[in-house]
């Protein structure tokens, strides 16, 4: 993981930024990689990206919620998100990270592969989700399209790149049973 | 955690018993003053009184900021100032709306006590508006010189406050003689000396006004002019007096004097009182004036010894306290490596004496904010006693409510979670529980039934019990319903035991009573109370016998800001179990269980202990390679009367923990109370022993 990857993932940089483009909507997507794909969340639900720890696992609870954690003295579920995605989920390697999201006033871990990077979209830029194509070409963007929101493509290093935006609220959207 | 000092000041506390006992005097001042009527003389003292109370009142509920209380005192001073005014004349139907103004501050104060201010807005505003109709009602004054040709100072009458001059105006009507009473007192002892003079000229006739002297020459005296309306004679004042004044005059006899103009704002009383109001002064000359000052900060200062704190701020005391917890338990760490080293004895000797005193330090901390969330059953208590009498005048059932325990301390949030809960079970008691007057006859009971609350602290529980002196639930019905609802089938219904068939009740959807009504709904009520109660960590339990009556008996624990846990390892993880619900823990070998009917249990002292292992409860898995233990523990819980065994693989030891909860997306998983952080960054579950003890019990009627 470099140096600028998490020199990016601050709300104030953001906020920066935010500013230096005032008057033009641009969201700022925190990319990372789940399951070999890139994935987007919005940077602004986005606390804090911390090294994995000792989970505590919750019994009775579905397989991708690993457990509970305890960040600054709040705990929070933390969900792996691969598992989430029906992705497949080798052993997390060095690059793994969790990132602390706000969703609701509630607190969640999400367990990534890796963090990559902050890019910019403007709305405009954001497809909405294609549910033919996705069912008919790709079959891992048809099995997580219940979480997609969008799908943002931009350019680097002169290449077109494509990140799948990531709906906070599907994702989030469960329930244990009692 | 037994070993709390009994509880300090608590502000809103303080503030609600205070209010309590003002509205008491109230009220007393009420009955005084309908008996007075009625024997067609009152003592304008007393009207005096009440308004003073209702005046205190106000300031005080100001403080606290108990508007409904400041809105409805306000409106009822104006009343009582111009009944002591005399623009209205004391009714029977205006006594009854003071009466009424007693109940409503009681309400006041027990819904501010339950920590409800929204309640009953439309009843203070329905009464203020009747208070204002009274009120208002003002009566033509005559507007002939009053003053019955006596020559009063124009500085004289420009000082008196309306109430002041209208006690003139009927001193004068009644044809006393007035009289100026010129006295000196000593600065420090004024008030004493002002109510002996108040005393002794009481039985002769009133005291109208008192005047601070333009002539005072003694720095350290105020003299004084005490305006007398009396019958009697010269020498006769001068006789009640005694030496006590410097001279006795009667006032000249005029007939020309102006009246001054009326002030729209009612003044309070002139009398120098050390429990008197920081409002309503007049403007007199320095000396009196300051004194009052001194003796309305007094009073301030009396109210502001107690502070309100919002329950999320000793939450987060809590918190802390809980972290610094962790801390000493990470510097007890740093000192076991210390004492392994032989270098370093001397180091950790001192550390172990430093962090003994910490710990000491750290519990009574604890104990400390612990304490101040604590807040006596009777907030509630009152509530119910108001809703009993409510809800039996509604369906027609004489009650009489007996509370017995009212002092019992919880914690203030369970106090709070209690309300409703309670609320609903004397709705249960009243609309299904006591019979009809006519069929109470018929089997022999009287007709006023009988619902009794009782409260007491059992160690580090406190238990509730409702009873009633009711029907009794009915068997047959609740078997029937659970039966229709598919709650049992007909088969399991052959085996249960009655106190099965009784806690049938609390299933959703049964209730005994076929026809819904308003109150208690169509038998969503138990299910919900024992939720709620079951949120608390407590349990509920009925006993009932047909036709003597029913028993609900609630046990909670003291609080749930910070427990003492047992911390626990099964199957390589961690648990914590609170230790207000562990009885013991005793080790034990597998030759120990038993098994019968396929269930564990194991005998305890002559008695059968039914077990449960953690890791089948909670489908835990055991590392493959790791060998059963052959040796296991078991903590015995137990909630009510229920005991159950817990198979463990470890005792870890006991520590104080605070509960965080596991948020929204998690608060459903069974069994689990919340989470805790143990240190090294580690956290633990909490385990919900209620919710356990139930679950064993519910498999044990499936395995029965």
């Amino acid at each position: 993981v470099s140096e600028r990857t998490f020199s990016f993932a601050t709300e104030e940089t953001y906020l920066r930024r935010a500013d230096e483009k005032h008057g033009q909507r641009e969201r700022g997507i925190l990319t990372f990689v789940v399951g070999g794909e890139v994935h987007g969340i919005e940077i602004l639900s986005i606390r804090e990206i911390i090294k994995p720890r000792e989970i505590t696992e919750v019994p009775r609870a579905p397989r991708f919620l690993l457990g509970i954690l305890t960040v600054r003295g709040l705990v929070m579920p933390v969900i792996d998100l691969r598992l989430r995605l029906r992705l497949p989920a080798p052993p997390l390697g060095p690059r793994a990270r969790v990132l602390v999201v706000v969703h609701e006033g509630e607190r969640f871990g999400l367990v990534v592969d890796e963090v990559r990077d902050v890019v910019r979209f403007s709305d405009a830029a954001i497809e909405p989700p294609p549910p033919a194509f996705a069912a008919r070409v790709d079959r891992e963007l048809a099995q997580e399209a219940q979480f997609l929101s969008g799908i943002g493509r931009y350019h680097e290093e002169g290449a077109e790149r494509m990140v799948v935006l990531l709906s906070l609220s599907s994702v989030l959207a469960f329930e244990v049973q009692a | 955690m037994s070993d709390i000092p009994p509880p300090s000041e608590k502000a809103l506390q303080e503030f609600l018993s205070e209010a309590q006992e003002i509205v008491e005097a109230f009220n007393r001042d009420l009955l005084q003053l309908d008996a007075q009527r009625a024997a067609g003389d009152f003592d304008p003292e007393v009207i005096n009184d009440a308004f003073r109370a209702v005046h205190s009142l106000k300031g005080l509920s100001g403080l606290f900021g108990v508007t409904r209380m400041t809105n409805l005192s306000h409106n009822l001073e104006n009343l009582l100032d111009s009944l002591r005014l005399g623009r209205v004349e004391l009714q029977p139907a205006t006594l009854d709306l003071l009466f009424e103004a007693v109940g409503l501050f009681s309400k006041i104060i027990g819904e501010t006590a339950a920590g409800n201010s929204d309640e009953g807005g439309n009843l203070v505003e329905d009464l203020i508006a009747r208070l204002d109709r009274v009120a208002l009602k003002k009566e033509t004054r005559e507007e002939t010189s009053p003053w019955g040709g006596w020559q009063l100072d124009a500085s004289l009458l420009s000082v008196l406050t309306e109430y002041e001059e209208h006690r003139l105006r009927e001193n004068i009507k009644a044809g006393r003689q007035l009289y100026r009473i010129h006295a000196a007192f000593d600065l420090m002892t004024i008030d004493k000396g002002l109510d002996e003079l108040k005393t002794r000229l009481k039985p002769i006739g009133e005291v109208i006004t008192y005047l601070p002297s333009a002539e005072s020459a003694n720095e350290q005296q105020i003299e004084l002019d005490v305006i007398l309306g009396a019958t009697g004679s010269l020498m006769e004042v001068q006789g009640a007096v005694g030496p006590a004044a410097n001279s006795v005059s009667m006032l000249p006899r005029r007939s020309e004097a102006r009246l001054p103009e009326h002030r729209s704002e009612p003044r309070g009383d002139a009398k120098l009182d050390v429990k008197g109001e920081p409002r309503g002064e007049r403007k007199r000359e320095k000396p009196v004036e300051e004194l009052r000052e001194e003796a309305a900060e007094l009073s301030l200062k009396s109210v502001a010894q107690t502070v309100r704190v919002d329950i999320r701020k000793l939450d987060h005391l809590m918190n802390i306290v809980g972290e610094l917890g962790i801390a000493r338990a990470g510097m007890q760490s740093v000192l076991d490596a210390l004492k392994a080293d032989r270098a370093q004895v001397k180091l950790a000797r001192e550390m172990h004496h430093e962090l003994r005193a910490l710990t000491r330090k750290l519990d009574e901390l604890q104990a400390g904010i612990l304490e101040v969330r604590m807040v006596p059953l009777g907030q509630v208590f009152d509530k119910l006693s108001r809703v009993v009498r409510k809800i039996s005048r509604d369906a027609a059932k004489d009650i009489r409510l007996s509370i017995a325990g009212a002092d019992t301390e919880l914690d203030k949030l369970i106090v709070e979670e209690l309300t409703d809960p309670l609320m609903h079970v004397m709705r249960n008691c009243i609309d299904h529980g006591i019979e009809r007057p006519e069929l109470r006859r018929a089997s022999g009971k009287p007709d006023v039934g009988t619902i009794s609350i009782r409260a007491e602290q059992r160690g580090n529980h406190v238990v509730i019990e409702v009873e009633d002196d009711g029907a009794g639930l009915d068997e047959h019905k609740l078997l029937q319903k659970a039966i229709e609802r598919g709650a049992v089938d007909a088969e399991q219904a052959r085996e249960l035991s009655r106190r099965d068939v009784h806690n049938l009740m609390f299933l959703p959807g049964v209730s005994t009573k076929d026809e819904a009504d308003e109150l208690s709904g169509r038998g969503v009520g138990m299910d919900v109370v024992k939720t709620n109660i079951a949120r608390l960590s407590g349990i509920i339990d009925v006993e009932s016998e047909p036709g003597q009556g029913t028993r609900l008996t609630i046990t909670l624990p003291i609080t749930l800001a910070i427990i003492q846990a047992l911390v626990i390892r099964v199957a390589g993880r961690t648990f914590a179990v609170p230790l207000n619900s562990v009885l013991e823990s005793l080790r034990v070998s597998q030759a120990d269980v038993r098994t019968i009917e396929r269930r564990e249990v194991m005998s305890l002292r002559g008695q059968t202990l039914p077990l449960a292992r953690l890791e089948r409860l909670f489908r835990l898995e055991r590392d493959a390679g790791a060998p059963l233990p052959r040796r296991q523990f078991v903590v015995v819980v137990g909630l009510a009367q229920h005991r159950l065994g817990l198979l463990v693989d470890e005792l870890v030891g006991q520590q104080d923990i605070v509960i965080k909860s596991l948020g929204r997306a998690l608060a459903s998983v069974p069994g689990i109370a919340g989470a805790t952080e143990l240190g090294g960054k580690k956290t633990v579950l909490v385990l919900d022993v209620a919710q356990i003890v139930e679950e064993a019990v519910a498999g044990a009627e499936v395995a029965a």
